[in-house]
């Protein structure tokens, strides 16, 4: 059973190249251009690990993880941030448990695979 | 000595806790902000494969032995406890303090307590401010305290919040943080026979 990967992204290109990345390395990817997209298909797709922009149109990412956290999925999957923002806002330390890593774009294809093997 | 980390912690620790050497000199408690059990039981016995520091969980009531690195389990509060002539981890349910449990403040806070100008104080990559109050308590106790530099972490909201409070002796990139931390071990350990 390969194990499954999450990419929520409202930039398709972003979302189409994290999972060429991925799937060569042998996981199943399931994608989501926005927030809504996410939360709707969480349950079924029930993935394993969820990579997560932040600046997207419907909802922020972190916003985002505060709706898992309150569906009660969110401490059973772990979660890397994807976004150009350098750094968090405050406001959401108390999320801080949930996001194991924090990826700035622009990423590399190495640095990406290496944190994402890690907590797998 | 301790080290506190969230957000990226977990990569860090693959790349800095196979650097250090087992001596009898120290041990290593870590307090990670992780909501899973899974993810921090998989990580200690990862490490442990990888270092040649004994890592495992802690458990309430344990001796801290030099020689190991202890993961602090999630959702309890960790401290060090001196009973007679051993130190002891107390876990212990407490409420959450910065959002948290483990918090790096109340693991620092009691490592300071009990090591005094032993005590070494880490922060590695994360979000929030938890530690920063530790590393202070660390700084004033007289012992030593590090973090790791913005360029190399994937967050460093925890280390600013502890540069902030300028009770930072040191900020490094990550690949040079074990080489200063065995320097310091190493000083303290001649200084007078140091416990952690
Ligand atoms: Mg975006």
């Amino acid at each position: 059973m390969t194990k499954k990967i999450m990419v929520v992204d409202d930039e398709k290109d972003i979302v189409d190249i994290v999972a060429s990345f991925l799937e060569g390395e042998g996981y199943t990817v399931h994608s989501a251009l926005g927030g809504r997209e996410c939360i709707e298909s969480i349950k079924e797709v029930n993935p394993e690990l969820l990579l997560m922009d932040v600046m997207m149109p419907d909802m922020n990412g972190w916003e985002v993880l505060r709706d898992l956290k309150n569906m009660g999925v969110l401490e059973y999957i772990k979660v890397i941030m994807l976004t150009v923002v350098k750094e968090p806002k405050q406001e959401y330390a108390d999320l801080s448990p949930y996001v194991l890593d924090y990826i700035t774009k622009p990423f590399n294809k190495k640095d990406l695979l290496k944190r994402v093997t890690r907590l797998m | 000595m301790a080290i506190g980390t969230s957000t990226g912690g977990i990569a860090a620790l693959h790349d800095i806790l196979p650097e250090f050497p087992k001596t009898n000199t120290y041990a290593i408690l870590i307090a990670m902000h992780i909501i899973s059990p899974d993810v921090v039981n998989t990580t200690a016995k990862r490490l442990n494969e990888l270092c040649s520091l004994k890592v495992k969980m802690a458990e309430h009531g344990m001796q801290v032995e030099p020689g190991t690195a202890y993961f602090m389990p999630c959702d309890y509060h960790a401290q060090t406890k001196e009973y007679g002539e051993v130190v002891l981890i107390n876990l212990n349910k407490e409420p959450k303090v910065n959002f948290v449990r483990p918090s790096v403040d109340v693991l620092m806070n009691s490592v300071a307590e009990v090591f005094k100008e032993n005590s070494i104080g880490i922060l590695l990559t994360g979000m929030g401010m938890d530690g920063a109050q530790g590393m202070k308590a660390i700084k004033d106790a007289g012992g030593s305290t590090m973090v790791q530099d913005r360029d190399t972490s994937s967050v460093s909201q925890m280390a600013e919040a502890a540069i902030d409070l300028s009770c930072v002796d040191t900020v490094l990139p990550l690949e040079f943080i074990p080489k200063k931390t065995m320097k310091w071990v190493e000083e303290k350990t001649s200084n007078r026979a140091a416990q952690i």
